[in-house]
């Protein structure tokens, strides 16, 4: 044991140090804090401009750096059809003025070293204190000249769409929004980006935006760090005074209300392993009023950090339901709220939710252990601390004080307020708080898994399901009886013609195109039976790739660099190149099962769960009516973790006594759709196409 | 004890001197001495915020471990959060938490480091946990077991499954023949999993030692309080005894451009050119990152703005030189756009780097490198726990601390001439490895040929 041989001169070493120094070392437990530390607030200096800005100046001399926040402070808008304008207005000032190009602004800003965001009603900026005249020059000039240019405002678009795009799959974005839609209701604050009102922003609802609401006369700017108030004066009147003032609408509404009874939402995710779960409602609670920080001390002994919320201790460390449980306690001046959640496996989503609510309950019904609430009171004490390192605290410390019209003394106390909070008022706060029976629960999850498991939590005993955007989807019907998948798969041969028919194509030759980032792609892609296949990818009408097999080898050819498919992808390409592959899945050993009825575009779909000999999963969705395929999704692996893929088929057309859909609609990593200009259906093909 | 006062600009020198000039520069005022048992001690006293950052960096890398035994230094970054002799398992993020605090911990090719951050009233609960960590770490079979498990976890979740998260390993292993940099902080998870309990401790032993440590207090501190507890805690930590290695930087020179394909798990492309690099702190060391932000620093940089904005043939290209303690390398990241071939990208890029061997460039755009690294490092010591790093970075690698106030005027320095000169030196063919990972759906085409 060579530890021991080594702790044993370590501690005659140590004895020996104590008994020089006089200090004894208790090594068994840990020391004790010494008193805890008092924090001096300076109030920071404000002024107004003659247009109605009003600037604040947090001083701070530590180190020659200054930086610079705007606040546009007015009421939010419904933005309706185009939800994300607001944003994209904010987002876009830096991209350009009626004097600078967006390449001009960015040589500006890294010339000075400095750092520029814009985005929803304001900017940050920061720079060396010697930069300051030169920076404020382009800050005032992107608030007060923005032009937005449209090639600008265009590829901000498609960057929106591919972040929604990608966070498609991303159950815990799903669960966010559905929950802010359910709390908020009919509060600007729910409403969601979608992919149509992003494709609906317009350079003319940004221009009009910001004419109508980036006036100085609702607006804050801070002003921090290295530059006294006397240069702040200075650099706000040269910069800022004529930026001209004007009427801003104001608008108000409704406090939404919090659901009489618990309603259970439901997004489905197909074969999901976990769940999230969010359980929330609106609350009254603004900053500086008189519950605030009551109210904030008793929602970190409920859902703090990893040691101090019953939540953690419960569903974490005793239960191992979830690597995370917490709850949060928003304030806002006009509408907070309480929200709680955790990924948990789906198979215990409804024995986490009853955890949840044991948690919610037991703060309200129990009185909090004194020593629990001492170290909830020590934790908050030392992030308080740490925080005040940013100067930037500080300042958003003088701006809320402000804006919200908060006593002097508010962050000054704000410690001393923190650790007078009582075990009586924790539960009283609870009980004001803290409503599990007046909350919407939202889960997200695998539907065929938890449906009857977490209907008993909803108050009516129904659960209502929601899609990505967050409109209700109808109640799926049952399955017909006698119905099954064999059946829907032999009504969607009749629809495209018949077997007869179907087996006479041996040849499909079908031309189609689709623009992505502008571009105009052209996709060939050549069939014959049984088993011979080629695409042919072009970009601008250059080759991008192609993809030939003939029924034994095949190749691929990228960029003009030629590869012979092998190993996995030979056998998955002789399997996916065998026509009508509908015809046969019996005999090909692909499963179907008739697993649910749905709606796809508003028509009621069944909905078949398709399993390949490999394993892959799809599910194909087809027009209870019509008999024709609407939809198939299934998932694939991308460097931005698993994404849906979705193919919708629509606009139908004969050829040769076959339907074929004419407009594919594909939404993965990116939203394309592919229109059919031309299909050609036993015209010879030449077996060359295919080598 | 032995003190030695480093020499401290008074604020008075600051005011009758050049005000002009350095009243831009802030001067970190520090202390620092030795303890017989050789740890470094190094005090900064600043009363800004009632916090205190206590920090301990070893002088222990992945380039001190064996070949037959890589990943050692970052398995211990996890072992030493497995307790004490007198702290029990998960306690020590238990204790900061519960205090108000916050902690955690880092590993490098050349050094490792951990730290918490306290209300200044807890300045003493880190002090013992650093302390106890340092004299008698819990390294038990229970610990051991569960850490290798987390370990061979975590590189299967960030380097082996995570698309391009092999980059460095595959780069490093490439561009380093005799070097120890040519393996990662991660290792070969094969040498963690047979790791015996003997290599473990003996690796405690070897570099968990005062004298090949630095602890850094820095904060809301009195700093004769603080030297005391440094002495009640720290003094009593024997001197380590073992040899402790340390690679010579000896890999040679490169003649030959060493050119590959590494198949991932990705759907889009992406380029690496590494090219071999001096030491940080070195003359050329501060030239080549200004190069390197000519290329890639900010949205109007060079590449940037050439190849992503105005030719759009990268979705983002970003030149990173390594921080290393021995030479290193210079790396260049591009993910080419849908649809662009990634040798048309790596063509413009080369052009752009040939573009700097050839010309000099402007004066505008060294001032402009001069402020972003002026902007640069004044940021980078805006917080407690920032300087509390380089403070300790600059004794570790250079045993110089002082540079913290000095490290602007060797930017400063830097001139037109000297930036193409590194390019010429470095930024050679012949000087670099380059990687293309490609998906691996095109895997075959290299297989048949």
């Amino acid at each position: 044991m060579r530890m021991i041989k080594y702790i044993i001169p370590v501690l005659i070493f140590v004895i020996a140090s104590c008994a020089t120094t006089k200090m004894e070392v208790d090594r068994t437990t840990a020391p004790d804090p010494r008193e805890a530390p008092e924090i001096q607030f300076s109030k920071p200096a404000s002024f107004t401009l003659d247009n109605g800005l009003e600037v604040i100046v947090a001083e701070n001399h530590e180190m020659p750096v200054v930086s610079f926040r705007l606040t546009v402070d007015v009421d939010p808008v419904k933005e309706g059809e185009a939800v994300g304008y607001v944003e994209a207005t904010g987002n876009l000032l830096r991209n350009g003025t009626s004097g600078r190009s967006k390449a001009e602004i960015d040589e500006e800003i890294d010339f000075l070293g400095a750092d520029l965001y814009t985005f929803t009603n304001g900017f940050y900026a920061s720079s060396l204190k010697k930069h300051a005249d030169k920076l404020l020059k382009v800050l005032a000039d992107v608030t007060k000249n923005p032009s937005f240019p449209e090639e600008e405002v265009d590829k901000y678009k498609q960057k929106q769409l591919s972040n929604l795009t990608s966070s498609k799959t991303n159950a815990s974005f799903i669960a966010g929004r559905i929950a802010r839609k359910l709390r908020y209701g009919e509060h600007p604050y729910g409403e969601l980006k979608t992919e149509s009102s992003i494709e609906n922003i317009s350079r003319d609802l940004c221009v009009d935006y910001y004419k109508t609401y980036y006036k100085p006369n609702t607006s804050y700017l801070v002003m921090m760090g290295d530059l006294s108030l006397e240069e702040a004066k200075k650099l706000a009147r040269k910069y800022f005074a004529d930026w001209e003032k004007g009427e801003v609408p104001e608008h108000k509404y409704e406090m939404p209300e919090r659901p009489g009874k618990p309603k259970v939402a439901l997004v489905n995710k197909d074969d999901a392993v976990q769940s999230v779960i969010s359980i929330t409602y609106p609350v009254e609670l603004s900053i500086g009023s008189e519950d605030e920080i009551k109210a904030k001390v008793m929602n970190n002994i409920l859902g703090g950090g990893v040691f101090s919320g019953y939540l953690m201790k419960n569903l974490r460390e005793d239960k191992g339901y979830t690597y995370g449980a917490r709850s949060s306690l928003s304030t806002d001046p006009l509408v907070g709220y309480f929200k709680a959640g955790a990924k948990v496996g789906t198979e215990v989503t409804d024995s986490a939710i009853t955890q949840f609510f044991h948690e919610m309950n037991r703060i309200r019904d129990e009185k909090v252990k004194k020593d629990h609430l001492d170290m909830v009171q020590e934790v908050m004490t030392g992030s308080f601390s740490r925080q005040l390192e940013d100067a930037r605290t500080y300042a958003r410390f003088a701006l809320n004080s402000k804006r919200y019209d908060l006593p002097d003394d508010y962050y000054a106390n704000y410690l001393k307020k923190v650790n007078g909070v009582t075990v009586e008022d924790v539960q009283s706060m609870a009980r004001e708080y803290i409503r599990p029976e007046e909350s919407y629960i939202v889960v997200v999850g695998d539907k065929a898994k938890v449906t009857e498991k977490i209907k008993k939590f909803s108050g009516n005993n129904e659960i209502e399901e929601y899609n990505f955007n967050g409109q209700p989807v109808e109640k799926s019907k049952s399955i017909p009886e006698g119905m099954n998948a064999e059946k829907v798969i032999k009504n969607y041969i009749d629809a495209l013609g018949g077997r007869a028919n179907l087996e006479k194509v041996r040849e499909v030759h079908q031309v189609s195109s689709m623009s992505m980032q502008g571009r105009q792609i052209d996709i060939e892609v050549f069939r014959k039976a049984p088993d011979k296949y080629a695409n042919i990818t072009k970009m601008n009408g250059m080759v991008m790739s192609k993809q030939v097999f003939d029924g034994e080898k095949g190749k691929m050819i990228v960029q003009g660099q030629e590869q012979q498919m092998q190993g996995e992808m030979l056998k998955e390409m002789k399997f996916e190149a065998k026509m009508h592959k509908y015809l046969k899945y019996d005999e090909l050993g692909i499963k179907t099962e008739l697993v649910a009825m749905d709606k796809v575009n508003g028509n009621d779909v069944y909905k078949i769960k398709i399993t390949m000999p490999n394993g892959r999963v799809r599910y194909d969705f087809y027009d209870t009516k019509s008999g024709l395929k609407l939809q198939s999704k299934s998932k694939t692996q991308t460097q931005m973790g698993e994404m849906d893929m979705v193919r919708t088929f629509s606009d139908y057309k004969e050829v040769e006594g076959v339907k074929f859909p004419f407009t594919i609609n594909i939404s993965g990593m990116r939203n394309m759709t592919l229109k059919v200009k031309k299909i050609k259906v036993n015209q010879g093909i030449e077996n060359s196409v295919f080598q | 004890m032995k003190m030695k006062k480093l020499l401290t600009l008074t604020f008075g020198v600051l005011v009758l001197g050049i005000f002009s000039i350095q009243a831009q520069n802030p001067n970190i005022q520090f202390e620092e001495y030795n303890l017989d048992n050789g740890l470094h001690v190094i005090l900064h006293e600043d009363h800004s915020t009632p916090i205190v950052a206590v920090t301990v960096m070893y002088h222990v890398g992945s380039k001190n471990e064996r070949p037959d035994l890589t990943g050692f230094a970052h398995l211990f970054e996890h072992l030493m959060f497995e307790g004490s002799k007198n702290i029990g398992r998960h306690e020590y993020s238990e204790y900061v938490e519960k205090a108000g605090g916050t902690l955690n911990a880092n590993t490098s090719n050349d050094r490792t480091f951990y730290y918490e951050i306290l209300p200044k009233n807890q300045l003493e609960l880190g002090m013992w946990l650093e302390s106890e960590r340092m004299l008698h770490a819990k390294i038990d079979s229970v610990g051991i077991a569960t850490q290798k498990k987390v370990v061979v976890e975590e590189k299967k979740q960030n380097y082996d499954n995570r698309p391009y998260g092999s980059i460095m390993i595959e780069t490093m292993k490439r561009a380093f023949k005799k070097h120890p940099y040519q393996w990662t902080t991660i290792g070969d998870a094969e040498h963690i999993k047979s790791a015996t309990p003997e290599d473990i401790k003996n690796f405690y032993n070897t570099f968990y030692v005062p004298n090949n440590a630095v602890l850094t207090i820095a904060g809301d501190i009195n700093k004769k309080e603080t030297k005391k507890l440094v002495e009640k805690y720290f003094a009593g930590i024997p001197k380590g005894t073992k040899e402790i290695r340390r690679p010579e930087p000896n890999e040679p020179i490169k003649h030959k451009e060493i050119r590959d394909t590494v198949y991932d798990n990705i759907r889009l492309p992406a380029i690496i050119q590494a090219y071999h690099t001096p030491a940080m702190g070195t003359k050329d060391y501060y030239a080549v990152q200004m190069l390197a932000n000519l290329l890639s620093g900010g949205q109007s940089s060079r590449l940037h703005k050439n190849l992503v904005d105005e030719k759009q043939l990268a979705m983002q290209i970003m030149a990173i030189p390594l921080p290393f303690e021995h030479p290193g390398l210079s790396l260049t990241f591009a993910f080419p756009n849908v649809g662009v071939d990634p040798a048309k990208l790596e063509k413009a890029i080369d052009k752009e780097v040939t573009k700097v061997r050839k010309e000099l460039i402007s004066d505008r755009e060294l001032q402009k490198l001069k402020n972003q690294f002026e902007s640069r490092i004044i940021n980078q010591n805006t917080s407690i726990a920032q300087r509390a790093t380089n403070l300790s970075r600059y004794y570790t690698y250079f045993k110089e601390t002082g540079l913290i106030n000095e490290v602007i005027d060797k930017y400063n320095s830097v001139t037109k001439k000297d930036i193409k000169r590194v390019a010429n030196k470095y930024f050679r063919e012949d000087n670099r490895v380059v990687l293309y990972y490609l998906p691996e759906s095109e895997k075959t085409k290299q297989e048949s040929k």
